[in-house]
Order: C-alpha cells, then sequence, then structure tokens
C-alpha cells in the first residue's frame, strides 16, 4: 500500500510565516503541533471556531468537520483542527472573530458567539 | 495600593471580587463569555440531548445508568457555574435559542440508526469536547482567579471520569475489548461527588 500523499503547508500567523510538510491523512493543526506551531483550538472537532482560518490558497477535506457548511467554503474559511490537505495549502490563522462576524451575517450556527 | 482597593466604601456598582481578578490579569469579558458558552454545552448540548440518549439504551441497562450519572452530573455543572457568571457581572442570555446556538461543544443529538455503539460513541466526544473547554476555563484563570479555576477544575475532574466510563463502554460494545475505566459506583444517580458541593440547595 502507497504512503499517502505529503503537502506543503504555510501559515501565515500574527507570529510570521511557517511551512511544514502534512500528510493527506493528517489534520493541519496536528501536523502543526508536532512541528511545535501552537495554534488556537478548544473542540478539535471543527464545530466551535477558535481554530478559524481563511484558506488563501489550495484545498483541503473538512469532512471530518462536525460544524462546517458550504458557505464556509464559498467564503473561503477552514477548520484546521479537522482539515486534511487535498494539495499544497496557504492559510491565515487566528481568524475566529472575522469567521464568527460572518456566520452572522449568514445566520449560521455561531458557537463561542459572545467572544 | 493592592488590586481592589480602589472600589469605594459602600459603592454597589463595582465587585472587589472581579476587580482583583482583573488587575491579575484576567480578561474578565472574555472569562464571562467562555462560561456562559460551557454553561449552554452541559445545559443544552449534554444534559438535554442526554436526556434523550439515555432513553433509546433499552436492553442495556448498565450502559443507561452510566449515561444517567453523567447526564444529572452535567445538570450539576450548570449549576455549580451559573452563579459565578453572575458574580463576575455576567449574565445567561434570556433567550433559550440564542443561549443554546453559542454553546461551545455540537449537541449529542440522537444518532441515527440510534445503535448502543452510535450513541456511545456520540456520549465519549461529547466528553472528549467539554474535557476541552472546561481546560481552557482552567488554562485562563490558573494563579489568577482561584474561585473560578476551582469551580472549572472540579467540573473538569468528572469529565475526565466521563470520558473514561464511555472509551470503557465503547470498546467493549463495539470492539469487545477490555478498556477499564477504573469507575467505581456512584452513592447515587448522579452524585457529583467533586461539582455538587451544595446538595441542600442543588438536590
Amino acid at each position: 500500500m502507497n504512503d499517502p500523499a505529503t503537502y506543503r503547508i504555510v501559515l501565515e500567523t500574527p507570529d510570521g510565516e511557517f511551512s511544514f510538510d502534512c500528510r493527506a491523512d493528517e489534520v493541519i493543526w496536528d501536523a502543526a503541533a508536532r512541528h511545535g506551531i501552537s495554534l488556537p483550538a478548544i473542540c478539535h472537532q471543527g464545530w466551535c471556531l477558535t481554530c478559524a482560518a481563511r484558506l488563501l490558497s489550495g484545498a483541503v477535506d473538512q469532512s471530518l468537520s462536525r460544524g462546517y457548511f458550504p458557505r464556509d467554503k464559498e467564503e473561503g474559511y477552514a477548520l484546521p483542527c479537522t482539515a486534511r490537505p487535498r494539495s499544497d495549502v496557504r492559510l491565515r490563522t487566528h481568524q475566529q472573530f472575522l469567521m464568527r462576524e460572518y456566520r452572522r451575517r449568514a445566520r449560521l450556527p455561531i458557537p463561542y458567539s459572545g467572544l | 495600593m493592592s488590586a481592589g482597593a480602589t472600589v469605594q466604601p459602600g459603592d454597589v456598582t463595582q465587585r472587589v471580587g472581579v476587580e482583583v481578578i482583573r488587575a491579575r490579569g484576567v480578561d474578565v469579558d472574555k472569562l464571562i463569555k467562555l462560561l456562559i458558552a460551557n454553561a449552554a454545552a452541559e445545559f443544552a448540548s449534554t444534559y438535554y440531548y442526554y436526556t434523550i440518549l439515555r432513553m433509546h439504551l433499552a436492553g442495556h441497562e448498565d450502559y443507561k445508568e452510566i449515561c444517567e450519572d453523567a447526564r444529572l452530573e452535567d445538570r450539576a455543572h450548570w449549576e455549580l457555574i451559573v452563579p459565578r457568571i453572575y458574580e463576575l457581572g455576567g449574565e445567561l442570555p434570556n433567550s433559550l435559542p440564542e443561549f443554546h446556538d453559542q454553546a461551545g461543544c455540537i449537541a449529542a443529538k440522537l444518532p441515527n440508526p440510534p445503535t448502543a455503539v452510535n450513541i456511545l460513541t456520540v456520549l465519549l466526544e461529547s466528553e472528549r469536547c467539554a474535557i476541552r473547554s472546561w481546560t481552557a476555563v482552567c488554562d485562563m484563570t490558573f494563579g489568577k482567579d482561584p474561585r473560578t479555576y476551582d469551580l472549572a477544575s472540579r467540573i473538569l475532574n468528572e469529565e475526565i471520569e466521563h470520558e473514561a466510563w464511555f472509551i470503557e463502554l465503547l470498546a467493549h460494545e463495539r470492539d469487545g475489548k477490555s478498556i477499564p475505566s477504573g469507575h467505581f459506583r456512584r452513592g447515587e444517580p448522579g452524585e457529583a461527588p467533586y461539582s455538587k458541593n451544595r446538595g441542600f440547595y442543588n438536590p
């Protein structure tokens, strides 16, 4: 059996830009942690929006997420805690407040909506 | 000047109990919002939906009773944390749907089909989300806000127990494996040994 494909991940964070490799069967948040990069998260189930990021380029699989809507993808958001890469990917992290604002406008669920 | 000393005698618009933790670096507004979201998870995402899950565990009386303990203890968590929200100057939303929708954990809805394996999987993942949510509160308050930390850590103690229970039951039911949780029977259903500290008030 072939090893899963590996993709290059680039994160734009408030602390600078980081890049690392991530297997197609691995969650981007976990791969970042494996490389010593600490990203925000609480639920780790693709629900609470704490890890929200903007998908600047590339493709991710969000099928592990418990609350990721087609509109989220259209608006360019990703949830790295449950996102697996399907190509090389560039993400802008720490977008939870903007994602909640968009969810509010879109009348979609807003976990931790008070934040 | 010590923290909280700026609250004037007789002033009911400020709380020393809030100002001292703010002076220690707690973002009190953010803490209140986190507590409300966690209270929503305890009450709306778990207590309510665990009630339904429990109803569908007929024929698995042992699973049903463990689910019952977790269900009632989540209610105890709700009862434990709500007073702290008000002490800090916060309040619960006056709209139940608004309250429900801000829970940090997804609602533990009845799976389809409602098999024991599927129900136990929902219960396990709900407990895991609760552990992560209360750990976030502990991290935010450790060494700064001993009262909230104490309440959150009591709840966390029980959520960790609940996870172990459901790992044991799911491993048995789904995989035929023995992964003991260390569970001893509660003295009574939903005893909440860590979190129910006001038994006379919170029956």
